[in-house]
């Protein structure tokens, strides 16, 4: 009977001692790090303020935009998981320390087209990540929607994958036209590797 | 309530800081000539918490409470979501005009942190559904080490509530309010949500006085020092309800909670005939214990 107790209370001891030291990066759950992006929404945004550092989106409310009125807001859908908090005499499911939900994920580039000619440079079909600037989202790392890099460079220092990025125009078309844009975002993943959005049409001078 | 609790409230200036410029804003999207509508509560009715406050003989607390006061702050729902029946009791015993402000569930707010708690969200408003149109507000509160690096699960969570059910949120992690650039992020989610920022009047904790309403109501947490400032707080907070009323705003929700309850229906009364007198409200007050006035501590 006593050996049975001491074994009862050895597995136990063992279990919740596992189960604090083997979770310092969250791997006991369905997928490493509580934290993989799954999905991409974006929407057309007009940029309303960019006086002040921080670019303010509105909804579009004209026709015809300047050019550095446009702005492409990708938002990435995550899917996490409950990795228990606290102690647990008998550990539930996943049941690790508390760890920052976080991914080791990593975008490998954003390709955006447009359906029309934009330039001479850059004919319908042709990659126009050139003409973006970029301001990311890290919600997680506590990096808010703030600093405006150039996309290319940006995608160049193999940046993790965000939560949100804003993608704004920097250069005017040849001519006025309505251009349809189509963004592929690549990504080094844990299950998903590249997700597409393709924006409303939109005139832009 | 511990929260913000400091050895020496002495020490402490309680001035309400200036509005936040957007406040004005907000508000004037609503401006009327509709009367305010005042709740004032507490944050429980049982006898042990509000001591002095029940006559002898009393045999039913809630329906006393009710008969005093407009709001309760249903803290009860934090530790255990109550059944339909339970609701239906409440109800039963207080009168119609009377509301009810849950908070949610622990499960959902400190457990698991807003994530992968969609089904219990709506499993919870679907139950507090039942108190009908005596449901004030739900409320949201999170836990103090909640940060702004949680910020997807907790913008999931708002923008999936159920839009029937009005909600208010209170952060408490410094961070929130720390860096502007965050703390605006935060309040334009709410704007755009209609969902009330709650602002949290205690000691230790000046910074929770945002001062930035994000809906045209004031859902005020008000957390006594058992120190003679506190009329003087509540003053002040009269004073700035009547001018948020003059710039548009349509409901005040303030709750009282104190660390020595004793003393806790004094202030409620004491509250409620200065936002009477102001606001030219009939507001009922809660009576007895005798109103005690500020020039007694002097």
């Amino acid at each position: 009977m006593n050996k049975r107790i001491t074994a009862l209370l050895l597995l136990a001891l063992f279990t919740t001692l596992s189960g604090i030291f083997s979770c310092k990066n969250d791997k006991c759950g369905p997928f490493p790090n509580r934290y993989k992006l799954v999905s991409m929404n974006g929407k057309s945004y007009q940029v309303t303020d960019t006086t002040t550092g921080n670019v303010q989106l509105a909804e579009i409310d004209s026709d015809t935009l300047n050019f550095d009125q446009y702005a492409i807001y990708l938002r990435f859908g995550i899917a996490t998981y409950y990795a228990g908090t606290g102690f647990n005499w008998l550990p539930a499911a996943y049941a690790c320390s508390p760890v920052e939900p976080t991914t080791d994920e990593t975008i490998d580039g954003i390709r955006i087209t447009s359906d029309k000619d934009f330039d001479p440079a850059h004919p319908a079909g042709s990659d126009l990540s050139d003409l973006f600037d970029v301001i990311p989202a890290y919600y997680h790392l506590s990096i808010y929607p703030s600093d405006r890099y150039d996309l290319q460079q940006f995608i160049a220092t193999q940046p993790k994958a965000p939560d949100e990025l804003t993608l704004l125009l920097k250069a005017r078309p040849d001519h006025p036209d309505i251009f349809s844009f189509q963004v592929a975002y690549h990504q080094d993943g844990v299950e998903h590797h590249s997700f597409e959005y393709t924006t409303s049409p939109v005139g832009l001078r | 309530m511990k929260f913000g609790k400091v050895n020496d409230p002495g020490i402490i200036d309680f001035t309400l800081p200036e509005d936040n410029p957007d406040t004005a804003r907000v508000l004037s999207q609503y401006r009327s000539a509709k009367p305010l509508e005042v709740y004032i509560g507490c944050a429980q009715w049982n006898r042990n918490y509000l001591k002095g406050f029940y006559p002898p003989g009393i045999k039913d607390e809630l329906t006393y409470y009710a008969s005093r006061l407009n709001a309760i702050e249903l803290n009860a729902t934090y530790y255990k979501v109550p059944d339909i029946r339970q609701i239906e009791t409440w109800r039963a015993k207080t009168p119609a005009h009377f509301r009810f402000f849950p908070k949610i569930p622990e499960q959902i707010s400190h457990r698991q942190r807003l994530t992968g708690v969609q089904d219990l969200v709506n499993s919870f408003c679907d139950i507090i559904s039942h108190f009908e149109e005596q449901l004030g507000m739900v409320f949201l509160q999170l836990n103090e080490n909640f940060s702004p690096q949680e910020w997807v699960p907790l913008r999931t969570t708002l923008e999936a509530f159920p839009a029937q059910i009005p909600l208010a949120v209170e952060v408490r992690n410094e961070k929130w309010f720390a860096d502007p650039q965050i703390a605006d992020h935060y309040y334009t989610l709410l704007e755009r949500l209609g969902m009330t920022n709650i602002l949290v009047d205690t000691a230790g904790r000046r910074d929770l006085l945002h001062m930035r309403l994000t809906a045209p109501v004031a859902f005020v947490r008000f957390v006594s020092t058992n120190h003679p400032s506190d009329f003087e707080r509540l003053n002040d907070w009269v004073n700035r309800i009547r001018q948020w009323k003059a710039q548009g705003l349509q409901q005040l929700f303030l709750f009282i909670h104190q660390d020595l309850e004793a003393d806790l229906p004094f202030l409620v009364t004491y509250f409620t005939e200065q936002i009477n007198t102001a606001m030219h409200l009939q507001l009922p007050v809660p009576g007895k214990p005798v109103v005690r006035q500020p020039t007694l501590f002097d």
